[in-house]
């Protein structure tokens, strides 16, 4: 069934029936978690207004996490199957999970600074997320630097696979180093144990962050396999000169 | 919701909420105009691309 | 096992006979470090509290110099090509590169590191521990920057990207290594770090010379 969508036409068809799906239930999602998270939940007692960050950062994270998962397996299935699409994919993905990562990263220090006094803090967690954002950058950077883009491809699905075996090992490692530096005054960010008011706008961000996610793949996918045909006749345009 | 704050002050936290849910707009929406220009870009290539190899098998 | 030798006393006659590389990696070592001072002042106390880490961190820089040309000549001249396609197993090829990479850059780090903690006024109980710490994690930088070097093989600007690449992926290294001094002196000691080292070694020396042989194999083909 995965080479069955490996065909470019037949996905763009698909694709174009899904993505106006896609596209509604993200723009519901969005209205109803907003207005939920801005107006209508309640304010933290401990936290105040600023938990509303919340619904932005934590969201952002998982999405981060998600990118980078889901574009090991595309590199996976691309370097194993020499599957096209799961090539194309990979590449669409990046730039979006970067820009979770540093959504992620950047509401975290707005968040910390009301909250604990600080922008930055060498937590694990922040650690590990800004480790990740290199990844994403360096990943980026390696399938632009070739000229012949197939070559970009597949170096740059190996990177991802390597990197994938580092993160759990850099996630424990901070986790350790956090602790090692910090013994007795330990910054943990103890997030409020979350009301179920709460859960509500938060759960319905993560959607529409996730909806935001396909919607934009298939458009950039889109584009990537067009982007690969014109290359294709290019190709025979020189060669038939 | 503590009625008494301001949605724009939000008890002074509004500078950091605020400019969370700005950055965050500019990021997503950002990204949603760069790839759709380039969507339209690469089409418009692609069909100028086939129009013209369209032309010279005509001619041919 | 003769090919394996015939290979490894090839590579290390390349790797001695620009032997101004080694010396370059040392000099920008001690150089790197010898700024320290000059930026945060020479303080004793203070130099002794960041020497481990300044230390630690300057050898990684000084590791990458020599990183982008473990393949990088044997690309351009095609011998790489010759190498992959040699009855020797390539990920063997990759181990014997990395280990003359080590040999040549590696232990003369750890070669150089006594002068630098004197330099930088570490006390004397812990220079051990850092050694060791140096010891075990220098092969774990030639192993995982033999990945970057065999990735960025025709790239533009390979030399940048390899550091963009390597680095993020050997922070944990960094941590456990640099983290070593530290244990010794407020904690419970580095055994723990020391062992954690061992296992990214050991983990690395099975998982890299995989990576690094598929990276070459796309390189050339």
């Amino acid at each position: 069934m995965l080479h069955y969508f490996a065909n470019p036409t037949r996905f763009q068809r698909l694709s174009r029936r899904v993505e106006p799906w896609l596209l509604a239930g993200m723009i519901v999602c969005f209205a109803a978690g907003l207005y939920l998270a801005l107006f209508s939940s309640p304010v933290d007692y401990q936290q105040g207004h600023t938990v509303r960050i919340m619904y932005i950062h934590v969201p952002a994270a998982w999405m981060a996490l998600f990118c980078y998962t889901a574009m090991a397996v595309s590199a996976a299935v691309a370097l194993i199957w020499k599957h096209a699409l799961a090539d194309v994919a990979a590449k669409a993905t990046a730039p979006i999970g970067a820009a979770f990562t540093f959504l992620a990263l950047v509401t975290g220090s707005l968040w910390g600074k009301p909250m604990w006094g600080t922008w930055w803090v060498w937590d694990a967690r922040l650690t590990s997320v800004l480790v990740l954002f290199f990844l994403y950058l360096g990943y980026m950077a390696l399938r632009d630097a070739f000229d012949e883009p197939g070559r970009g491809a597949r170096a740059s699905a190996i990177l991802v696979l390597v990197g994938f075996v580092n993160v759990p090992i850099i996630k424990f490692s901070v986790d350790w180093w956090n602790t090692l530096h910090q013994p007795s005054s330990v910054l943990r960010m103890q997030g409020p144990t979350i009301h179920p008011d709460m859960l509500t706008p938060l759960f319905l961000m993560a959607a529409a962050f996730q909806l935001y996610y396909f919607w934009l793949l298939l458009v950039r996918i889109r584009r990537e396999l067009m982007a690969n045909r014109v290359r294709a006749l290019r190709h025979r345009q020189a060669a038939a000169e | 919701m503590n009625n008494t704050d301001s949605i724009l002050s939000m008890t002074k936290h509004g500078a950091y909420v605020w400019p969370s849910y700005i950055i965050a707009a500019v990021l997503l929406i950002g990204l949603v105009v760069l790839s759709l220009r380039a969507l339209r870009k690469t089409r418009d290539e692609l069909h100028n691309i086939e129009a013209a190899m369209q032309k010279e098998s005509d001619e041919t | 096992m003769s090919a394996v030798s015939v290979l490894f006393r090839r590579e290390l006659r390349l790797a001695l006979r620009q032997s101004a590389d080694s010396v370059m990696v040392i000099a920008f070592f001690v150089i790197a470090v010898v700024l320290f001072p000059f930026g945060v002042g020479p303080e004793p106390n203070m130099l002794a509290r960041i020497g481990p880490g300044v230390i630690w961190v300057c050898a990684l820089l000084a590791a990458m110099l020599s990183m982008e040309r473990m393949f990088l000549g044997d690309y351009e001249d095609g011998s790489l090509e010759l190498l992959v396609l040699s009855p020797v197993a390539l990920e063997l090829v990759v181990c014997i590169k990395v280990a003359v990479h080590w040999l040549t850059t590696g232990v003369p780090l750890i070669c150089a590191a006594p002068l630098l903690f004197v330099m930088m006024n570490v006390p004397e109980e812990i220079w051990p521990v850092l050694l060791w710490s140096l010891l075990l994690g220098t092969p774990v930088l030639s192993l995982i920057g033999s990945v970057g070097a065999a990735l960025i093989l025709g790239a533009r600007r390979g030399g940048v990207l390899l550091s963009l690449l390597v680095l993020p992926l050997v922070i944990p290294v960094l941590i456990f290594a640099a983290g070593a001094g530290d244990a010794v002196l407020f904690g419970d000691g580095a055994k723990a770090n020391l062992m954690l080292l061992g296992g990214i070694l050991l983990g690395s020396l099975a998982l890299t010379p995989w990576a690094t042989a598929q990276a070459i194999r796309e390189a050339v083909a």
